[in-house]
């Protein structure tokens, strides 16, 4: 039986055949497996007290990241310097003031780009994004463990900014910085969004006899900026 | 110390030199050495190839060949027949009611021989080694339960400065944990496979440029060294007991 | 029947290109996943932790699923059950012709590899398009993956261009980014286009409902946003309880696979778009496939099913290596699919736990510790009565003979009496059982004396 997603507006549903299925399982053996305790403090790759900035972009730099350092005042320069001339195509750009920068800072970055001549778009479809020159996001938190940075979808950002346009760059306020993956997911509590993801680097694929080749669907140069 | 010779099948047959510097370097090391005539084999193709009520009769035979020889320990130069004994001969065993303790007693007996000589004989094997020409080794996949990778590694690499007993280096081959594709029945139902894998094998160990191969494994000694001689390459295999027994003077080097 | 498994893999050890491109590869692998778990702290302390966490889910296997159902039912998803192969194809085929449904894009799933979806698919009018590029080049190129994540390992640059041409006419190089990006050019426009997007799932996080997928090309992040529907294609086993359980598994599993910190894209998805997100699909099914591993639960080797398929063990595989995934017959290649191969498709496979030397390599690689030596041995033990009835015999035979110290003596007579001594003390042809083993190298000639002999006549102490 195919459910009909008209029946329930937001609420999904379970096919019987499956709580039936489950039902019939096994149950658990007595002397079973318990489930490790939590947290997992003794298991963290990184001191709570590491320099944080200094892994992260070591981590971030050896998985494709451009690491950029900037200050709140340097920050619009920084990014203009790295996007491709006005010409390559429009910039989508996300509302950062939700994440490494406040509303001032965020406008100031708007207008610098306007200034220099981009054009600068909030769309979050097809063609605007599958024909933009970049994409600018902020990050929900970056991991210095392994240099990643976490974005969520939500009602302002996109899932498809960080991977469509073919060049990303992700702005990172330092304190957006946490030691290791269980630290990110210590925070993590429901309702969660639709979507989590973890980015380590550019699009990347090795089928090809092991030969690494960056871009193959997503970005090929992803860029972090991280912002002190 | 006690101890009775489990010499495995292969050994008795084909090696019988290793055995007898097993003998002799415990001999040497202050042991009483013993060799029960009565044992045999101790079923490990049997219980690969998972025939285990095979095995299980092998098993038994050699629980009760050993649970009548009284000693301290039991010896044996091959980690996989070892293995075989620890693990498998009291998991076989578990249900004879006769044999399971006796099986658990001679499981915690039973030491592999460079394992013997580290734990209970505290030797330090690789003072007593000496190098007349530069050596690589064989790590037989089924001694990781007898030592590791790097415990070999450590065995074979004679102290360098301060001694007497440095000499010419030990080789490492580019993948020190590699098989050599024996695999008991394995290698003669996919002979193929298994002498593919036994090629890059040989590739690897003729590529350390070294001739002596130090191989702990009698049945890994057998393919090896098949290969080596249908291929014609100039590799000898010794056991480490022939090393120590040549390095000790208890036995003249092999022509 | 376990003739065609011995011949396809003697077979397989001819053909040299493939089996050199797949030694280069299979050793680089090896070698990033040692450096990369050597270098990540408490490893073999989060290798532990993460075979309880398995173990412990797998053991409670009806709460979890029940639970997983629940919450993804609660973000607004629909699961669905497959009890096998032919269930989960008619669903996802249902669903697409429900919602005309036209062009689907796939994520990488051995799952629907398992089941054959795409040729479901098509024969009901809907068009396939393979986004992972290995397989995207295996589609296109009418063959089979060889590795769970490095489909076309087999496959060298010139098999890759000569496909690309002849199928999108595009311009012959061989150079992996021109060919990487003809690829790209193309599968963007049909990613413009598609209406259904179709993946596995790498965990399912019971206490959320969470898909977790993971993928390095970021193809399985465009196939779970692009379309309008989502269909998650997912085994029973694939559950883990609580999200914090997922971080020792993403620690893991791409350091095991092939020495990445992290793959570069780890996704998590609860539920279908909602009203105020910006994109995404608006319908997410799960469809949940049991497929045989029921029957795996509650027997001997169940242990399998707390595999989180990360392809180590198959690097790692000196069989594997020296014969590359096609020689396996099944999806499942390699240590862990000579398990889970027999177990889920039947005894027609069972010769397979054999081709093995038992060398263990699997079992350091195993990022959750399952002990795949100690398992192929048991399924060797229940399929023994399959065996040819004169190996049984002989079995039989050797082992009465070797248990009595009299027998054991006389056959070391007789070998020694069979095995010809041209004076090298070498045989190149091996009489009888023994002519398999001459095939591929001489036999040394047993001692002239053997150490029992030696023993009686002079190194006992009163010899």
């Amino acid at each position: 039986m195919t459910p009909d997603p008209a029946a329930g507006a937001s609420h999904g549903t379970v096919d019987p055949a499956f709580v039936q299925f489950v039902a019939q399982l096994q149950p658990p053996p007595a002397n079973d497996t318990p489930l490790p305790q939590q947290p997992l403090d003794e298991l963290r790759a990184l001191a709570p007290d590491s320099d944080l900035v200094q892994r992260f972009t070591a981590a971030a730099t050896e998985g494709g990241w451009q690491v950029h350092g900037a200050t709140a005042t340097t920050l619009a320069e920084v990014i203009a310097g790295i996007l491709p001339p006005p010409d390559a195509g429009h910039l989508v750009l996300e509302p950062l003031s939700a994440s490494a920068l406040d509303d001032e800072r965020a406008a100031a970055l708007q207008n610098l780009l306007t200034a220099r001549g981009y054009d600068l778009r909030r769309g979050h479809d097809d063609p605007t994004l599958f024909d933009s020159a970049a994409a600018i996001t902020g990050v929900r938190a970056a991991i210095a463990e392994n240099g990643m940075i976490v974005v969520h979808s939500g009602p302002q950002t996109a899932r498809g900014m960080s991977l469509i346009p073919p060049i990303h760059v992700a702005i990172i306020a330092t304190h957006q910085i946490m030691a290791d993956l269980f630290d990110y997911f210590a925070t993590l509590a429901p309702p969660l969004p639709t979507n989590i993801t973890f980015i380590t680097g550019p699009s990347k694929t090795a089928d090809i006899e092991g030969v690494l080749v960056t871009g193959i669907h997503g970005p090929r140069t992803v860029h972090a900026v991280l912002v002190t | 110390m006690n101890v009775a010779l489990f010499v495995t099948c292969l050994t008795d047959t084909f090696f019988p030199r290793a055995g007898e510097a097993v003998v002799r370097v415990l001999r040497h090391y202050g042991c009483q050495v013993s060799f029960p005539a009565a044992q045999t084999c101790c079923g490990q193709p049997a219980y690969n190839s998972g025939f285990h009520n095979e095995a299980r009769r092998l098993a038994a035979h050699l629980v009760d060949v050993f649970t009548a020889h009284p000693c301290d320990c039991i010896v044996t130069p091959s980690a996989s027949c070892a293995a075989m004994v620890q693990h498998h001969g009291p998991e076989l065993l578990a249900g004879d009611p006769h044999r399971a303790a006796a099986a658990q007693a001679v499981a915690g007996r039973t030491f592999e021989f460079g394992r013997f000589l580290r734990e209970r004989l505290q030797v330090d094997i690789a003072a007593a080694l000496q190098w007349r020409e530069p050596v690589t080794f064989h790590y037989p996949c089924h001694a990781r339960d007898s030592y590791s990778p790097a415990e070999l590694q450590a065995w074979l690499t004679p102290p360098l400065c301060g001694s007497t007993n440095s000499g010419a280096p030990l080789r490492l081959p580019l993948h020190v944990d590699q098989c050599c594709g024996f695999g008991g029945l394995f290698s003669v139902d996919y002979p193929e496979v298994s002498g593919a894998m036994l090629a890059e094998k040989l590739d690897g160990l003729a590529a350390t440029g070294a001739r002596l191969v130090v191989c702990n494994e009698a049945a890994c000694a057998l393919q090896l060294a098949g290969g080596a001689h249908r291929r014609g390459l100039p590799l000898r295999f010794q056991h480490l007991a022939e090393c120590l027994a040549e390095a000790l003077g208890l036995m003249e080097p092999e022509a | 029947m376990s003739g065609g498994l011995q011949d396809r893999m003697a077979a397989a050890t001819r053909d040299k290109r493939v089996i050199g491109a797949i030694r280069l590869a299979t050793w680089r692998k090896v070698e990033k996943r040692e450096t990369a778990l050597a270098s990540l702290p408490h490893a073999d302390d989060l290798r532990a932790r993460a075979a309880q966490i398995r173990r412990h889910t797998i053991e409670h296997l009806p709460r979890y699923l029940g639970q997983f159902a629940e919450r993804v039912a609660a973000a607004g998803g629909h699961v669905h059950f497959a009890a096998n192969a032919a269930v989960a194809c008619q669903i996802i085929t249902k669903l697409a012709a429900a919602r005309t449904l036209r062009l689907a894009v796939k994520s990488k799933s051995m799952t629907s590899e398992e089941i054959h979806l795409n040729a479901a698919l098509e024969a009901q009018g809907v068009q396939v398009v393979e986004t992972d590029l290995g397989e995207f080049i295996v589609q296109i190129d009418r063959d089979r993956p060889s590795h769970i994540i490095t489909p076309i390992i087999h496959k060298d640059r010139k098999q890759v261009a000569e496909a690309m041409v002849r199928e999108l006419g595009c311009e012959y190089s061989e150079d992996p980014q021109v060919l990487s990006m003809i690829a790209r050019h193309h599968l963007r426009d049909i990613f413009r286009r598609c209406d259904l997007g179709i993946s596995g799932v790498n965990f399912g996080i019971a206490e959320s409902g969470t898909l977790c997928l993971i993928t390095n090309e970021g193809n399985g992040r465009l196939t779970t946003t692009r379309p309008r529907v989502h269909v998650a294609l997912m085994g029973i086993e694939k559950v883990i309880p609580r999200l914090t359980d997922l971080p020792v598994f993403l620690k893991l599993i791409s350091r095991a696979s092939g020495g990445q910190a992290m793959s570069v894209y780890t996704t998590l998805i609860t539920g279908p778009r909602k009203p105020s997100d910006r994109d995404g699909p608006e319908e997410l099914h799960v469809v949940i496939m049991d497929n045989g591993r029921s029957g795996i639960l509650n027997g001997p080797a169940a242990e399998v099913l707390n595999c989180i398929r990360c392809g180590a063990c198959l690097n790692a595989c000196p069989v594997y290596r020296n014969t590359g995934g096609h020689a396996y017959d099944s999806v499942y290649p390699g240590p862990i699919g000579a398990l889970i191969t027999p177990l889920l498709f039947g005894p027609a496979h069972a010769e397979l736990p054999r081709a093995s030397s038992l060398c263990g390599a699997c079992k350091v690689a195993c990022p959750v510790n399952i002990d795949i030596p100690a398992l192929l041995v048991r399924l060797r033990h229940l399929s023994r009565g399959q065996q040819p009835w004169s190996k049984r015999l002989l079995m039989q035979l050797w082992s009465r003979a070797m248990s009595s110290p009299t027998l054991y003596r006389w056959g070391q007579y007789l070998l020694r009496g069979i095995v010809a001594d041209d004076g090298t003390g070498w045989a190149t042809r091996g009489p009888g059982p023994l002519g398999a083993w001459t095939t591929q190298r001489d036999l040394l000639r047993p001692a002239a004396r053997s150490f029992r002999e030696r023993w009686r006549e002079e190194l006992r102490d009163d010899a």
